[in-house]
């Protein structure tokens, strides 16, 4: 895959409606892209800037948890084909969710997970959203949507109960790619103390 | 308002009878009958279990009143997002100054407080702030027409537009996010004796929930 078709396909995940061809700005300036994810449940404005070249030694990294859309009233990426070294596949329908703040000026580097449902957990503990083909998903399996925690349905919008869902072994991360830069905003205002740290790195 | 009215409505109020059956309301607990409680309640959008040594006036084997030596354990009362979830039922409370209303309410805690180490809940009603309307702050709607008979004297908040999405109020981060917006606004209510949270699920919530991690909060 050439430089310029790997640029496209890693922002995928972080992009709503997504751009194929090469930005021309540099990382740190104007961002490439504008869109919508989770953090703790509640949604947040995010500023992208897609990956150009490898990320500085050291750089931090916060996990970007793909599931399948939690609610459409924030920004979302409808299932499409992508190109990828082993041929064509199916990107699932997904919302995304930060494990971090990702309030650095500077902003933080990403990774994409995919969360999917354990092979041991059933149907009636993990809810998952459609998939027109489970064999071409790069998920190998439908996104979860939501976790069954004792009595209730738990949107799978926020770190903290993706990563419960992890400890219970309910759900299972793929690993996808990494997807550039991203800086968060609170939409109203200034967000939560993030005093709640991922329990899991990329 | 004598000491021990109050911390009887109190203990009620946080800690209602938590009877699994059909229904998704507590039964209202007979004056005198009551235990030490487990009921369930929320941390960060999941369900929990909120147990409680409730004040002897209570029928706990609690403290009457809060420590200065024990931190305090905020847990919120917001209103129930649909009959679904399991909530403390709306119901009239014997007060001196007649009969009060208690709304209908769902118990959020802000940390994980362990058997060991329990802490002294506070409860704290989530009412519309300053900047709340119509378009940003949905409440349930009290059935009785006098707002000064309840206890929280307004209705309590169900959920709050945040930008693209109504959030709902069983997550403190989203309480306190929009109390800082001025969406919502917090008002005290009542001690509910030491208590301790256990999870529906065998595996426990992250080390940084726990509230021996959570610096000062309460």
């Amino acid at each position: 895959m050439n430089i310029r078709s790997r640029v496209g396909l890693l922002a995928l995940f972080l992009s709503t409606t997504p751009t194929l061809g090469l930005c021309g700005e540099t990382a740190g300036v104007k961002p490439d892209k504008r869109s919508q994810s989770w953090y703790v449940g509640i949604p947040v404005e995010l500023d992208i800037w897609f990956p150009r070249a490898a990320a500085t030694a050291g750089a931090k990294y916060l996990a970007v948890y793909l599931t399948a859309p939690i609610d459409a009233a924030v920004a979302w990426t409808p299932e499409l084909w992508i190109e990828t070294p082993q041929g064509r596949k199916l990107l699932p329908a997904h919302q995304d969710t930060l494990s971090g703040c990702a309030m650095d000026s500077a902003g933080v580097e990403t990774t994409g997970y995919f969360v999917v449902a354990a092979s041991k957990a059933g149907a009636d503990e993990v809810r998952v959203g459609s998939l027109s083909s489970i064999n071409d998903a790069v998920s190998g399996a439908p996104l979860a949507s939501a976790l069954k925690v004792g009595t209730a349905w738990v949107p799978l919008n926020s770190h903290l109960v993706i990563e419960y869902g992890l400890a219970t072994g309910q759900l299972e991360l793929r690993r996808f790619m990494d997807g550039g830069k991203v800086l968060a905003r609170g939409i109203s205002g200034k967000m939560p103390a993030c005093n709640l740290p991922s329990q899991r790195g990329p | 308002m004598i000491t021990k009215t109050r911390v009887l409505l109190a203990a009620g109020a946080v800690l209602a009878q938590f009877t699994v059956c059909a229904s998704n309301t507590w039964g209202a607990t007979p004056p005198g009958a009551a235990q030490n409680k487990a009921v369930p309640g929320w941390y960060l959008g999941m369900p929990i279990v909120l147990n409680a040594r409730t004040p002897p006036s209570y029928g706990g084997d609690g403290p009457s009143a809060p420590s200065p030596r024990i931190p305090d354990l905020t847990v919120y009362l917001s209103a129930p997002i649909n009959n679904d979830v399991p909530h403390g039922p709306e119901r009239l409370v014997k007060t001196p100054r007649g009969e009060m209303f208690l709304p209908a309410h769902i118990d959020t805690v802000v940390c994980v407080a362990s058997k060991s180490q329990p802490r002294d809940a506070r409860g704290v009603f989530v009412v519309q702030g300053p900047k709340g309307t119509d378009a940003n702050v949905r409440v349930r709607a009290m059935p009785i027409a006098d707002p000064k008979r309840s206890f929280p004297g307004a209705p309590l908040v169900q959920e709050i537009r945040l930008g693209p999405a109504w959030v709902p109020l069983n997550n403190h981060l989203v309480i306190e996010y929009g109390v800082s917006l001025g969406l919502l606004k917090l008002v005290p209510f009542e001690y509910g004796g030491l208590m301790w949270i256990t999870s529906f699920e065998t595996v426990d919530f992250p080390h940084s929930a726990r509230c021996a991690d959570a610096k000062g909060r309460g």
